[in-house]
């Protein structure tokens, strides 16, 4: 694994895509960049994809972006530091976030790291958070020494995209080999310190250099690039691992099509249900459809504004989120009249004889079992139902029927399902319900969704024709439980 | 409103489809080749989305009941105004009583008759493309009454566009892998990649193909389709989905037209043939 940091809150407005890939971000506090909006904005995104949050205070020079050294009184400089930590520190608070580190900005950075005066005054304005958060500086620097000495925790940090002297300084950045922009070589660059804890200098000495955490600057101009690379360059499983579920697959050019277990089961169709409902709660611009199935979820996201391989990505780690708020939605029970006389029941004879099944049995079969919703599909309010009882499996018509009526309930293979119109169809028919499962004038043109359980009652036909009219004089409410 | 005097062979009112519904099993439907109904649409500064006529091989016969003005783009199904050849790609005037009539299929399969501000059938479920059990009906039939605002004068235009026919005998389709493209075995995968296949029956639910694959790979779990999805039966033959197709499906979903592809296999008849070209994601 790798532990990559970023820049952020300066006015780029890429965080919302680099966020799913890095651990740490430095967030602009109204030194060099950011005011409230921004830092409310950062500060939302990192809580929502789980990313440490650090102050990253500067010299207060916005005309510079803080590049430049600034000769300040001393009360006047900590005063200027401690504004815009505290300044984070109260938005971190109204989300209900915390800060976990502070990284100095730009020059202030490179001074504390080579000025043991600017050191000891930067370490004096953050002294009252020296046991609260961790202080992100660069190895083998005069500020690593004095915060050691005065009990700071450090964490060190490395430039993925910066070439070092030999002295361990940065690359000016007036000089054109400063910034590393290839992907190949910060690859390599980061490989070396990672793996080494060796810097290949400009000179081509090997420095000793160490390393907690990795610095890309997300003002690059490939930095999401950049991020992607790095993060799946280190962090990809090896070859030849067991297939593990769910998987991600592509589907088109604009979908994500992610699958579980090949199976039909309540437990996968729960895992499926409940990261779609994480993935609704996330509320993910760039996903404009979601469809549900029974193993699988399909997204349709806008290709324009987002490729396969990002959103994969932000799947797969909104997968791990820690997800205890989340509650499954209501689940209901739905009592389904079927009027299972001969007359709707058309293939019920064939049933028996087939089955070796008295036409009782059948219905005492049929009607005892609590079928899960699985998904909706083939025809519009078709419930893919769950739990049929082995001794009702039975195939297809050899021969379809050019129309079955809707409301027809049948048995295809292992499955029973409703008719929710009238369609060409090859399963074997053993009642009809009154019941309507879709309607274009409802918000929701189905009243059960995937998850929900459907009971089978028997009625008479006399039953069967009351409830049609009572649905029809808008007078009926089809009874249903909560499940859980 | 505009009354059909003859239906023709199929045609109805699409949209670019109903999407949303998808979770309810209620398919996208809308406009087969998008490509030559926004052309409509933009010739006549109408909005991309405004609800156009798909007409398909033999076209329907139209009397106007109101001044307004079309753009006939796609398919050449020799388009006639009161008994006098009319461009395509071009603006129309229609006059009150002027009758709208179609003959001879010259290229093509689908044209596509956008009106000045649309088709303004019911929406249903945001849509007003025709799907049957979700709108009332899946096609025109004659007596019918299609409704569009009319405009108070005629305008001059020049607008009009040179179409590229190569589009239309081009016959190369272009395909990502599938979910389950994977799975099938070398053969399978240059079969599809190297021979060229005839189209069989096909409509707004799906293209078949004549030629088959060996096949011994099952079904799957049922799981999500879209449109341009090429499923493989158990029995090797090969279905292309369209717009009208189910949301859901139990064949292996081998191949996926990209949509510029989606437009251009709506433009091809039976016996017609096409070959596929592997294309990557980005």
């Amino acid at each position: 694994m790798i532990h990559i940091n970023c820049d952020v809150g300066e006015g780029v407005d890429n965080e919302e895509i680099l966020m799913p890939y890095i651990n740490a971000c430095n967030i602009a506090c109204g030194g060099h960049a950011g005011d409230q909006e921004t830092m409310h904005e950062v500060v939302a995104l990192a809580k929502k994809y789980q990313v440490d949050i650090g102050a990253h205070p500067s010299y207060p020079d916005r005309e510079n972006f803080g590049r430049i050294s600034v000769d300040m009184a001393e009360a006047e400089f900590i005063k200027a530091i401690q504004k815009q930590i505290i300044n984070l520190e109260e938005i971190v608070a109204l989300h209900d976030a915390k800060i976990t580190h502070i990284k100095p900005h730009g020059a202030l950075y490179n001074d504390v790291a080579k000025s043991e005066e600017k050191a000891q005054l930067f370490l004096k304005a953050i002294s009252e958070y020296k046991d609260k958060y961790k202080l992100y500086i660069p190895y083998n620097s005069v500020i690593e020494k004095l915060a050691l000495k005065q009990n700071f925790e450090i964490y060190y940090e490395a430039f993925a995209d910066r070439n070092y002297n030999d002295n361990l300084t940065l690359v000016s950045r007036k000089k054109n080999n400063a910034i590393l922009t290839k992907i190949g070589e910060i690859v390599q660059h980061v490989s070396c310190i990672k793996n080494e804890e060796k810097v290949q200098t400009i000179s081509n000495k090997k420095v000793t250099l160490k390393s907690n955490t990795f610095c890309v600057h997300s003002d690059t101009l490939n930095a999401i690039e950049i991020v992607q690379k790095i993060y799946t360059h280190f962090n990809t499983k090896k070859k030849g691992a067991r297939t593990t579920f769910p998987n991600y697959k592509p589907y088109g050019n604009s979908g994500v099509l992610v699958t579980w277990e090949s199976e039909m089961t309540s437990s996968v169709l729960n895992k499926v249900l409940e990261f779609k409902k994480k993935i609704i709660k996330f509320d993910i611009k760039v996903i404009v459809e979601l469809i549900q199935s029974n193993n699988s979820l399909l997204m349709i996201y806008d290709e324009l504004n987002v490729n396969f391989r990002t959103l994969q990505h932000l799947l797969e780690r909104l997968f791990l989120l820690e997800s205890d708020k989340i509650q499954t939605e209501t689940r209901y029970c739905w009592e389904v009249p079927v009027c299972y006389d001969i007359n709707f029941g058309i293939d019920l004879d064939e049933i028996a004889q087939k089955n070796k099944l008295s036409i009782n049995e059948i219905i005492q079969l049929h009607t005892s079992p609590k079928y899960q919703i699985f998904s909706i599909g083939f025809l519009p309010g078709f419930l893919y139902l769950g739990g049929l009882d082995k001794r009702l499996h039975i195939d297809r018509k050899s021969t379809p029927r050019l129309e079955v009526k809707k409301g027809a309930v049948g048995i295809g293979g292992m499955q029973t399902g409703i008719y929710p119109k009238s369609s060409p169809g090859g399963w074997q028919i053993l009642g009809n319900s009154p019941i309507s499962f879709f309607d274009v004038n409802k918000q929701n043109p189905c009243f059960a969704k995937a998850g929900d359980f459907i009971k089978f009652v028997s009625i008479s036909i006399t039953e069967y024709y009351q409830i049609s009219e009572a649905i029809l004089n808008k007078n009926y409410e089809l009874k249903s439980s909560v499940e859980w | 409103m505009v009354e059909i005097l003859q239906s023709g062979l199929y045609t109805s009112v699409q949209d670019l489809g109903r999407f949303g519904y998808r979770n309810y099993g209620v398919p996208i439907s809308g406009i087969m080749d998008e490509h030559h109904a926004k052309l409509a649409n933009h010739l006549l500064g109408n909005n991309e989305k405004n609800a156009v006529l798909e007409i398909t091989l033999q076209g329907p016969k139209l009397y106007f009941h109101e001044t307004t003005q079309l753009v006939i783009c796609g398919a050449d199904l020799s388009p006639k105004l009161n008994k006098k050849p009319v461009k395509l790609n071009s603006l129309i005037n229609i006059a009150k009583g002027d009758q709208l009539e179609f003959g001879v299929r010259k290229y093509g399969v689908r044209a596509y008759l956008a009106i000045k501000k649309g088709f303004q059938t019911t929406k249903v479920l945001k849509s007003r493309s025709f799907y049957d059990g979700v709108t009332q009906k899946s096609r025109v039939e004659e007596g019918d009454f299609i409704p569009y605002k009319a405009t108070i004068k005629q305008i001059l235009s020049n607008a009009n566009i040179v179409v590229n026919k190569e589009m239309f005998q081009n016959n190369e389709i272009d395909v990502y892998k599938g979910p389950e493209f994977d799975f099938l075995s070398k053969k399978q995968q240059e079969q599809l990649q190297n021979d060229i296949f005839s189209i069989g029956l096909n409509n707004r639910m799906a293209y078949q193909l004549k030629e088959t694959l060996e096949n011994d790979f099952p079904s799957i779990i049922t799981s999500a389709v879209l449109p341009g999805t090429i499923q493989l039966t158990p029995s090797g033959k090969l279905i292309i989905l369209m717009k009208d197709c189910q949301t859901t499906g139990g064949y292996p979903r081998i191949l996926q037209l990209g949509e510029a592809s989606i437009n251009r296999l709506s433009q091809k008849h039976t016996r017609d043939t096409i070959r596929f070209n592997m294309i990557s994601i980005s």
